[in-house]
């Protein structure tokens, strides 16, 4: 164990896990020269977390994902593993939120915002947790690791604050006005920095949706909901909206703030016995003004079916529906062994299928044409069919991240399993492991493109803007049934980010 | 809702057609010295399906006030929030309705604000270190007449060892630290015994903080050395998927049950262990939930000495209540209404469904009060047996089911025309007639009766309906003075403010209380 200048850490605790669960009976406590050890571990990939005063919980070979780490490889060709954990000193972010008035705002929610990439394009994750300003109207996040941060609050993601209104108010007239989601600039923490960063969120006004549900059926309640599509939202809930529907459909949304979303309408019609879900969905782009007469027709739904073969049992599969706008859909229930997804709206989607380790899939077929990995569109009313075939014949490929010759430890990999780089499809995503080096498992026979790159240390970048800017610089690799084949994959240079 | 919120917009059109104006104005004043507060947020939360949704903020201006026009019909609630002070809600009654065209209508309001108190300050460990602790405010308040410990605001430190506790109202603090030791300190079998502020392992010997509106005490607390801990193991016999386990040191003077030591549960092996559990006598309790919805209960006293307690065995049993409901009648005259059940420790009930009968889930053992809510108040409760025993001043649970309950109401009740003297001092507006009857070292609440009509001569009146015969006591006081009513000892000394009253079948009869119980003033 040992800080940032490279001096001893002692009396930390450290634990190490194998497959989520705790390898050893007790942790080991880092003595004065900063030395721990673990003795008798089977071979296998483990995690080691450090527990201690000045930093709280820390993963070894920390990523800028929170709690994610590197694994450490023991056994194998190599024998006993020697390792050095290395903390560098936290530091502190802390400031005070005031209103437009200069009054603090007292609980209004703050959070930490880290720059990641996920699912094929840059995004933010939340670090570590959402916080409440105090009376004061004051923040502080400690024990926070070096990097790059952005700190953002004065909304909320369910509750909403509204912006009070000065003056004698017109009921009849009023504008509704929340304080929008306000973020400071990205900054850097280096090692043990204390950063103040005040906010002052502003207050903007809020627009009313209002339309109608065409084809509702009769007797039937309904939910509209609006689903926010901007990428730096890091919550994806909708603020606080007032909403009302009658039962000829014709709906009313209330403070909605600027931004875009996607409308989604959902209604059960009762045939026979049955309940069927119906549901519609449209982009909504909502500005400063109120916006009218928006029609939405539930009567248009499709049902998609995916059937599996080649599997003992359908336990463990997992199928979504992925909409070109974004939004997952979940499959709505089990028909005949086959996942069924109800009330999907019209438009262009993507299926998105995992399976369990031990299997993968080998072909996608919408009735008889290959599909695996591209879009396909829906039309209203349509009912398409899809065989998913699995085989437990699976490869794998040993990727190694690697800048002039050397393996880097704690690299980011992506794997491409379906589509293209221009329109990606599933993506498999983790970190080089302390050797420099993760194995993709569970891929069925094919070509696929890998990438890596730094997120920490030298070099380090956020991510590609999109697969396709990069897709000279991909290591291909051909995977046949059964074999385990190693890649040596460069790591993408800074000045390739495409940021 | 939708009809609710049709119905508003419907009424918003017919009033702007008519030229009807609705106004609400107010005024925002800090409750102790009436000085002005400018920019409290001040918003407006209508009534829509059983909860109040907000329409409304503004901002008072700098003399306090604030100004909405154009207010639709509707209750709605007004809530006014300003940093550094309580916030308050003041529920509002609908408005009449327009009468012509040139009418307006105005509400007013004053809405009083009273500074918060807050308790800031570090927790360090005994070596000056800071520490990684909960800390909880505990006070004592009196719910249903009994004085009880009450937890308040809890909060964690930092890893600079402070804390903050705000939006505090007036009133007298005990702070409880329950500390964890972190890293190398932590995976030892050491552990913080209980710890009260200054210096207490217990809370009678804790010092409580006194704070009034405004205040903010800055307190430092330096915890003891860790002591030596041991571990408390055991099983749970359930087929249950989910299991929660409790282990609260005893005597539990605290109403929370803060769990001590560190959990583990083995939901396959049904096992469990908390390490970290310091010298002192613990109550270990089971709650099992199993598909479809039933759950049971467990729980087994165990004195951690200076070893491991180890082979505890919980077998947890849905404990429930059966009850009949019948008038002495017997007639089949539907009997509509709901039972509950009350113990020191927790209050359940049920419904009473169209053939009379009552199944009361989940409870634990304890003596219980039972509670029959009858619509309609011209029943009162003839007598309660359980197994053919007396149940009406309490039924004792063991940990087996209790015999069945036979609840019989009788039509022939009587009631209770409370006066109040009339006087020249101004009386609280929330006062209310509280008839209380003995039962063994205990008063218990029975009926009570609210403020009714004032009468030529300035006297109040108060009814109190449904009484069975018998003998009883009469009080008034404002419905949130914290009066211990159920302590016989405690109510010697508002002797004088009580009337006792027999109470005989199918009669009214009428007693006169010479003035409310008022408590003095805090702050």
């Amino acid at each position: 164990m040992v800080d940032g200048a490279n001096q001893p850490i002692a009396g930390v605790a450290l634990t190490l896990e194998r497959n989520g669960q705790d390898a050893t009976k007790d942790p080991a406590i880092s003595d004065a020269q900063g030395r721990f050890a673990f003795s008798g571990l089977p071979a296998g990939d483990y995690r080691l977390w450090a527990e201690g005063s000045g930093f709280g919980s820390v993963p070894y070979g920390e990523t800028p994902e929170p709690g994610n780490g590197s694994s450490i490889r023991v056994g194998g060709e190599n024998g006993d593993k020697s390792v050095v954990f290395r903390i560098q000193p936290r530091g502190q972010i802390e400031g005070v939120i005031r209103d437009e008035f200069g009054d603090p705002m007292a609980s209004a929610p703050v959070f930490l915002v880290r720059p990641v990439w996920r699912e094929g394009r840059p995004t933010v994750t939340v670090y570590p947790h959402q916080k409440g300003t105090d009376d004061r109207g004051r923040y502080r996040f400690g024990n926070v690791a070096p990097g790059s941060y952005t700190v953002c609050g004065g909304d909320s993601g369910s509750q909403g604050l509204p912006a009070p209104v000065a003056g004698p108010v017109d009921f009849a007239t009023r504008v509704d006005r929340y304080y929008s989601r306000t973020c400071s600039r990205s900054f850097q923490l280096s090692p043990g920095q204390r950063s103040q960063i005040d906010l002052n969120p502003v207050a903007v006004a809020m627009a009313t949706v209002t339309g109608h549900i065409r084809n509702l059926p009769p007797q039937t309640g309904v939910s509209v909901t609006l689903l926010p599509q901007d990428a730096n939202q890091p919550f994806n809930q909708f603020p606080n909206a007032h909403l009302n529907v009658n039962n000829q459909g014709a709906f009313t949304i209330r403070a909605v703030p600027p931004g875009r979303y996607i409308l989604h309408a959902q209604t059960y019609a009762v045939v026979g016995a049955q309940n069927s879900l119906l549901a519609a969905e449209m982009p909504l782009e909502v500005g400063a003004s109120d916006i009218d007469g928006v029609e939405v027709d539930v009567g248009a739904q499709a049902t998609v079916d995916v059937a599996f073969h080649g599997a003992d049992d359908v336990q463990g599969m997992n199928v979504t529906l992925r909409a070109a706008g974004g939004g997952i859909r979940g499959f709505s229930q089990m028909k005949d062994g086959a996942f069924q997804f109800q009330g999907v709206p019209p438009g262009s989607y993507r299926l998105i299928v995992h399976t369990p380790d031990e299997s993968c899939v080998e072909s996608v077929k919408l009735g008889d044409t290959k599909i695996r990995g591209a879009g396909f569109s829906v039309a209203g009313g349509a009912a398409l069919h899809f065989d998913v075939a699995v085989t437990q014949t699976c490869g794998a490929v040993r990727v190694r991240a690697v800048r002039d010759g050397q393996a880097i430890p704690g690299a980011k990999v992506v794997l491409l399993v379906s589509g293209t780089p221009d329109d990606p499809g599933d993506l498999k995503e983790d970190f080089t492991d302390d050797e420099g080096e993760f194995t993709f498992t569970a891929l069925s026979p094919g070509h696929y493109l890998v990438w890596a790159w730094a997120v920490e240390g030298p070099g380090a970048i956020a991510g590609p803007a999109s697969l396709a800017a990069v897709e000279q610089k991909a290591a291909a690799v051909d995977v046949a049934a059964g074999d385990a084949v190693s890649v040596d994959v460069p790591l993408l240079p800074a000045e390739g980010s495409g940021q | 809702m939708r009809a609710l919120r049709f119905a508003i917009a419907t009424l918003t059109a017919v009033l702007l057609s008519s030229g009807a104006e609705r106004e609400l104005t107010g005024r925002v004043v800090d409750a102790n010295t009436g000085e002005p507060i400018a920019r409290a947020h001040v918003s407006i939360r209508f009534l829509q399906v059983g909860q109040f949704v907000p329409e409304v903020t503004l901002l008072s201006d700098a003399d306090g006030t604030f100004k909405v026009t154009n207010m639709p019909d509707g209750q709605y609630q007004v809530m006014c929030e300003k940093a550094g002070y309580l916030p308050v809600n003041q529920m509002m009654a609908p408005m009449p309705p327009a009468i012509q065209s040139d009418d307006k209508r105005a509400a007013t309001m004053v809405m009083k604000l009273t500074a918060q108190a807050a308790i800031q300050g570090t927790v360090v460990d005994d070596r000056d270190m800071p520490a990684n602790a909960m800390v909880q405010l505990v006070l004592q308040q009196v719910m249903n007449g009994r004085r009880q410990w009450q937890s308040g605001q809890a909060t964690g430190t930092d890893e600079t060892g402070s804390f903050r506790l705000f939006g505090l109202p007036t009133g007298r603090y005990y702070i409880s630290v329950s500390a964890r030791l972190s890293g190398a300190l932590g995976t030892k079998p050491l552990a913080y015994p209980p710890f009260y502020y200054p210096n207490a392992a217990d809370i009678a010997a804790a010092q409580p903080l006194d704070l009034k509106a405004g205040d903010e005490a800055e307190i430092k607390i330096k915890l003891p050395p860790p002591v030596p801990a041991y571990t408390v193991s055991g099983s749970v016999a359930t087929a249950g998927a989910s299991i929660g386990l409790t282990l609260v040191r005893q005597p539990s003077t605290h109403g929370f049950q803060q769990s001590a030591g560190d959990l583990r549960i083995d939901e396959k092996a049904k096992t469990f262990r908390f390490t970290h559990v310091t010298p002192g006598v613990y109550l270990v309790g089971a709650n099992v939930w199993q598909n479809p919805g039933s759950s049971g209960s467990a729980s087994a006293m165990v004195t951690v000495g200076n070893a491991d307690v180890s082979g505890i065995r919980l077998e947890p049993m849905d404990i429930s209540l059966d009850g009949t409901v019948r008038t002495e009648d017997n007639t089949t005259q539907r009997v509509a209404g709901f039972v509950s059940v009350q113990s020191e420790r927790m209050t359940n009930g049920a419904p009473v469904d169209g053939d009379g009968k009552f199944h009361i889930t989940n409870l634990q053992p304890g003596t219980y009060r039972i509670v029959p809510q009858i619509n309609g108040t011209q029943t009162c409760v003839r007598s309660i047996l359980s197994g053919g025993r007396d149940a009406h001043d309490g039924l004792t649970v063991a940990s087996a089911p209790p015999d069945p309950v036979d609840i019989v109401l009788s039509s022939h009740c009587g009631g209770v025309d409370v006066t109040l003297s009339p006087s020249d001092a101004a009386l609280p507006p929330n006062l209310t007639a509280y008839l209380l009857r003995k039962s063994g070292d205990e008063l218990i609440m029975e009926r009570q009766g609210f403020q009714g009509p004032r009468s030529g001569d300035g006297a109040q009146h108060f009814l109190i309906m449904g009484v069975a015969p018998g003998d009883y006591m009469v009080y008034v006081w404002p419905n949130d003075a914290p009066i211990e009513y159920t302590n016989a000892e405690y109510m010697r000394q508002f002797e004088s403010y009580g009337q006792k009253v027999t109470v005989s079948a199918d009669s009214q009869t009428p007693v006169t209380v010479d003035k409310p119980l008022l408590l003095p003033a805090k702050n």
